[in-house]
């Protein structure tokens, strides 16, 4: 296989134009982000376990809420500390180019999948990520909201192929943005966008389907975004 | 904040908080040897933070600075990923301090103005207050005025941190503590104020009583005094009297603060003479101000201005900031501003027909027309159209572009009026300069008005593609430096005599700027469809000057719509006629242009290079004040021709150069700069060099997106050629990341069908199947082509290039016969397209033989392969890397034939030249295999043979899956060649 794929792509189109006489710099917030998790990823290759420790809280939590609800409570806690110990065995061979938060729901993703596979809840050939939790039943025993309207929600939401559950939480309760989405699920950026828009659409069919009256769909549907607003105040009042 | 009842269950039916704390503990435990620490690091009095602690959600990452209020740190607030300034305010803070400090802050928070730093929240952690807010690097204004700065530099800049205070106080904020510490000016010029509303009025009335802090002596350098708990907060040689008072202040104190601040930049002292608060209180009240030094040139009315807001009495001063900054800007632009209202005069002709000399008074009015020339071309109206237009895109950088082109274009008719009076007054009241020298000077800045307009045409017209090219496209505004020299305008070509035709002739010309204007701003098509219709009204005048303008321009539309050979037929035309009437400027240009059309785009390089060295020649004949700037970029696009010759070396002098002359030549240059940075990395990633090539690809990034900020194409473009060079090295995860980034900046800029869409996918897939993972390449590939048929047309050389990737990865997948079909495709359009010695022919040719080899055809396949290899030396030279490709096959091909000798020869080359740059692994694996191939029996060459084999084994494996079938086959080979 010789690969000669064409390696240098052109200027923008007129390449060799002038280009525009620069107004001087500009500090662009997001321009000069220094990814604070490199920083403490660097610190503990060079033996800070403190770093480490620190990369650990930020992100243990988010790991364990991904697990809970979507599996026996009683391993919850298993899966989650399993993500972090491959996070330990590869910390040197990270890649820096995405975030630690994206690797970890990858593996956390990868081993969600595994272990339902492995329960025998999802039909051999069936990809488990096209089911929903629904399907794989039985329901786990996670607490649920007492509120009808988040219910509804909660309910709407498990209904969804897994995958695309994944995606609303990790985006509306982790608010990962784009291209550590991108990362984290191992999808192209534009496929992200695609997604959310059909988890959205699904999401208020279900709920359409779900909610017992008029009134209460509108307000199920009132909406998602402050509902997701809602649930990340919520979390940082606690 | 929620609006649930605390006991509430979690609306997305979380984990309760004990339980999952508990699960932390134990986690932590198992992989750390012991429990989690607490969330949060306990604070100190004296405010030493950890690098690495947080401080509420925000993680610590340095400390900035410290001062009176607080310690300053640079932090980075996960859940939005971005960096930020936290100020910790000292322990000391009252509650009720704390929540005027909390109100004010929200307040704040929704105020969003350039000249103000965006506060993001205020919020406690660990008994302690803190601040988020905008990260701005640059230097406070104290020690911007550290230098000395012309009275008008302090000027505009105190105008903008005035604008910031206006805004502040419209929002009903009142800053209390303005100095000039409190402001900021960064790179570009922009300022911004920064700690609204820190001091408290209560905090100041118990001062009053405090004898002991309240006679603190000033510092001689005024920073203090500063502050321990209870103490004088801010710094008293700023304040108004009122505040000192312990008085409330309010927006009137502020401009007080403001004209103290103003006056200290203007004459290198404070206005009011005190060593202590009594002192000081003292000429504040009796008006005593110290007289101007005498080695500072204000001008009297701009002291005035100053003095009436620091009258010890509110009510004398100016009634608001806004009023203040009236006068202000009155002061730094008076001509203009000034004579507007009575700038009803038409202001002259461009072409001044002789008018009779009048009275001084009368003449100089005269001379005051030149702003009201620039009505309905740059005004009022005219920018909101073009702020509806730019912003109305909704591009994520559209409000950046338009704050900067506007300034841009202000900036611009500026000094066009500037000129145009200067011009006239030359003529007029000093009557140093004749009347036809002002004629052919005023036609001079006629031109420039009709850019002006032009570009601003196209901008009010502003749509996602403009507004990317905005900022290229006003910088391409004509220099004012040719409008003084007079022997250039006395040598210029002059306009037809017949009086109809020339007015003629200047209507075309405007419909050419405007032309222009469409081709920056990347309307190509519509550009070259427009410009027949001006084309054949200049044919009919036969006015031969305009002509070249015309040829040349359509030249340039040809080449952005991919017609190589039309677009030098046209541009020839154009330099002959040009060079013909001695019509220096557009003889310049077109050879520049003539330089990229031959010699990049047609590949023939020598000729290009000729070109290069005219356009070289008559840039340094020309005493525009763009000089240095013009060579740079003839350089530039010299040193890109010796590049894509192959002449590497040669290039990077030349690029080199260009980038020192940018360094010298005044202005900063950044987008300029880093796109030569830019091919300074491509140059050197051809020549093996990645690692270097690298770092000048990450400064050209840094500077580019320094000056569009990070969503801009032209970054999506240093991101492109990023990831090509990570491919290159075999950092293939890296690449796609890189990729994805630049494509889903050019998909927010123009939607997917774009060309340069295409190509970013394109090299998605390329980094896919370098990976292994074929199905996500091949679906890219087929995108990008799609995508490339439809917005460049079927016989462009980028459909070939897709059709070639295709081909790569059908081979891949084994569908032999599908990829020899998708290579035939490919090479017919490049042959056609390109001529058939061109460099990018020999690359597909080589994957074509490549593919007739695994399928059985090792002649058909040698056949190519020489073809591929003499195309290579012939354009790249026979040390080029990519020769490398050629040889390797021909090795195997003739390995296939039992052709040992011939096959080791090449395989041997092979490996030399790939050793001896710095190509990919598997590409170097790949050739020491086939060099393992060809070594013959004795014991000798087998251990060395077997030694290749396995170091290429090695190299495979570490490459991924995609090399998985390298690995299985050295195994086998290993086996069936036991030492």
């Amino acid at each position: 296989m010789a690969l000669t794929l064409r390696s240098i792509a052109s200027d923008n189109g007129d390449g060799i134009r002038p280009s525009a006489v620069s107004t001087g710099a500009n500090p662009v917030l997001g321009s000069a982000i220094v990814n604070a998790e490199l920083e403490l990823l660097r610190a503990w290759r060079n033996g800070n376990d403190r770093a480490g420790s620190r990369l650990f809280e930020f992100h243990y939590d988010a790991v364990y809420r991904f697990f809970y609800g979507k599996i026996e409570d009683s391993i919850v806690e298993e899966l989650a500390q399993d993500t972090f110990l491959s996070i330990v065995r590869n910390r040197d061979t990270l890649d820096e180019a995405r975030s630690v938060r994206a690797y970890l729901f990858t593996v956390a993703r990868n081993k969600l999948y595994d272990r339902l596979r492995h329960q025998g809840r999802a039909p051999r050939s069936a990809d488990v990520s096209e089911c929903s939790l629904q399907d794989l039943g039985p329901t786990p025993t996670g607490e649920f909201a007492k509120r009808q309207q988040q219910r509804l929600l909660l309910q709407a939401l498990r209904s969804l192929p897994l995958n695309l559950q994944i995606l609303m939480e990790l985006r509306h309760f982790e608010n990962l943005p784009g291209p550590e989405l991108a990362h984290a699920l191992e999808i192209p950026e534009g496929t992200v966008r695609s997604r959310l828009r059909r988890a959205h659409r699904m999401l208020r069919e279900r709920i359409e389907r779900l909610a017992l009256s008029p009134d209460e769909l509108h307000s199920t549907l009132t909406d998602l975004e402050d509902w997701a607003r809602e649930v990340r105040d919520h979390a940082e009042a606690s | 904040m929620s609006t649930l009842p605390e006991s509430a269950a979690d609306p997305r039916g979380r984990p309760p908080s004990d339980q999952l704390g508990d699960a932390r503990n134990r986690a932590h435990r198992a992989l750390f040897g012991k429990p989690a620490p607490p969330a949060s690091l306990p604070e100190t009095d004296d405010q030493v933070i950890e690098r690495g602690s947080m401080l509420g959600r925000y993680l610590v990452i340095a400390t900035l600075g410290r001062g009176g209020m607080g310690t300053v740190f640079e932090a980075y607030d996960e859940t939005l990923g971005r960096v930020i300034a936290i100020k910790l305010l000292h322990t000391g803070t009252t509650e009720r301090h704390a929540q005027r400090l909390q109100r004010e802050a929200k307040a704040l928070a929704k105020l969003s103005h350039p000249n103000v730093v965006h506060v993001y929240e205020v919020g406690r952690a660990n008994d302690q207050w803190y601040i988020a807010m905008e990260l701005v690097p640059g230097q406070t204004l104290r020690q911007w005025q550290a230098d000395e700065h012309d009275w008008r530099a302090c000027v505009d800049v105190y105008l903008q941190a005035g604008h910031g205070l206006d805004a502040a106080h419209a929002a009903g904020l009142v800053h209390r503590d303005f100095k000039p510490d409190n402001c900021i000016i960064d790179e570009a010029g922009r300022v911004r104020v920064l700690d609204f509303g820190l001091v408290t009025d209560t905090v100041l009335a118990s001062q009053g009583s405090d004898s002991g802090e309240a006679s603190t002596t000033l510092d001689a350098e005024a920073q203090l005094p500063v502050t321990r708990t209870g103490a004088l907060l801010g710094t008293v040689a700023y304040m108004p009297p009122e505040q000192l008072d312990g008085r409330p202040a309010n927006a009137s104190g502020d401009q007080f603060s403001f004209c103290v601040s103003l006056y200290e930049a203007l004459y290198g002292q404070r206005p009011f003479p005190g060593s202590s608060v009594a002192t000081l209180m003292d000429a504040i009240e009796a008006g005593r101000v110290r007289p101007p030094p005498a080695d500072r040139h204000v001008p009297g009315t701009l002291r005035a201005v100053l003095l009436r807001g620091l009258s010890s009495q509110a009510s004398q001063r100016w009634p608001s900031m806004a009023a203040l900054l009236d006068e202000l800007r009155r002061e730094v632009t008076p001509r203009t501003q000034r004579f507007v209202a009575a700038g009803l005069t038409a202001g002259l002709v461009a072409l001044g027909t002789g008018v009779a000399f009048g009275q001084y008074a009368q003449v100089k009015d005269r001379c005051t027309g030149a702003r009201s020339q620039l009505e309905s071309i740059w005004d009022d109206a005219r920018q909101q159209r073009v702020h509806a237009a730019i912003v109305g895109t909704e591009q994520p950088y559209a409000a950046d572009t338009w704050a900067r082109v506007s300034q841009q274009l202000d900036d611009y008719a500026e000094r066009w009026a500037a000129r145009h009076t200067a011009v006239c007054e030359a003529t007029r009241v000093t009557q140093e300069q004749t009347e036809h020298d002002m004629g052919l000077r005023m036609s001079c800045l006629h031109d420039r008005k009709v850019a002006l307009n032009a570009t601003v045409d196209v901008l009010a017209d502003a749509d996602a593609t403009v507004v990317e090219n905005a900022m290229k496209l006003v910088a391409a505004l004509p220099g004012f430096g040719r409008c003084d020299d007079l022997p250039a305008l006395r040598a210029a070509v002059p306009p037809p005599e017949d009086p109809d035709d020339a007015r003629q002739v200047e209507v075309l010309r405007e419909q050419l700027a405007k032309l222009a204007a469409r081709q920056k701003a990347g309307r190509y098509k519509a550009a070259l469809q427009a410009i027949d219709g001006v084309a054949e009204q200049a044919e009919a005048l036969r006015y031969e000057p305009l002509m070249a303008e015309v040829k040349s321009r359509r030249g340039q539309l040809l080449d952005m719509n991919g017609r190589y050979a039309e677009a030098e037929q046209e541009l020839r035309e154009g330099y002959t006629q040009a060079m013909e009437h001695r019509h220096d400027e557009v003889a310049r240009d077109t050879a520049r242009h003539l330089a990229w059309v031959v010699g990049i785009r047609q590949s023939r390089h020598a000729e290009g290079l000729v070109w290069g060295q005219v356009a070289l020649a008559q840039a340094l004949r020309d005493g525009d004040d763009e000089h240095p700037v013009e060579k740079a970029a003839v350089l530039r696009d010299i040193g890109s021709v010796l590049a894509n010759k192959g002449a590497l070396d040669d290039a990077l002098v030349h690029l080199r150069q260009a980038l020192a002359l940018l360094d010298e030549a005044p202005g900063e240059h950044h987008r300029r700069r880093g796109t030569i940075l830019d091919r300074i990395g491509i140059a050197l990633a051809r020549q093996g060099h990645l690692a270097d090539a690298l770092r000048h690809q990450q400064r050209a990034l840094a500077l580019v997106e320094q000056t569009v900020g990070p969503h801009h194409p032209h970054v999506a473009n240093l991101l492109n050629n990023i990831s090509v060079v990570l491919r290159m090295q075999g950092e293939h995860d890296r690449a796609i990341a890189k990729q994805m980034q630049a494509l889903s900046i050019y998909e927010n800029a123009w939607g997917e069908q774009h060309p340069l869409v295409a190509t970013s996918i394109d090299n998605v897939g390329a980094a896919f199947a370098q990976q292994g993972r074929l199905d996500e390449a091949r679906r890219h590939f087929e995108r990008a082509l799609a995508i490339r048929e439809q917005t460049l047309g079927e016989q462009h050389p980028d459909v070939a290039n897709s059709l070639n990737n295709l081909g790569n990865v059908t081979s891949d997948q084994g569908q032999l016969e599908v990829a020899l079909d998708f290579y035939r495709r490919s090479v017919a359009i490049k042959e056609q397209a390109l001529g058939p010695r061109h460099a990018g022919l020999a690359s597909t040719l080589n994957n074509m033989a490549v593919v007739l080899m695994d399928t059985g055809r090792p002649q058909r396949a040698r056949v190519q392969f020489e073809r591929a290899r003499s195309i290579w030396e012939e354009a790249l030279g026979p040390e080029h890397p990519e020769v490398a490709n050629a040889l390797v096959g021909l090795a195997r091909a003739a390995l296939q034939s039992a052709d040992f000798e011939v096959a080791r020869e090449y395989a041997q080359r092979a490996v030399v030249l790939r050793e001896s740059t710095e190509v990919s692994p598997a590409e170097l694996a790949r050739a020491r295999f086939v060099w393992a191939q060809t070594l013959g029996l004795t014991t000798a060459e087998r251990a060395r043979a077997r030694a290749l084999a396995m170091q290429a084994r090695d190299a495979f494996a570490t490459q991924g899956p995609g090399y998985a079938g390298d690995v299985t086959q050295i195994d086998q080979w290993l086996e069936e060649h036991p030492a």
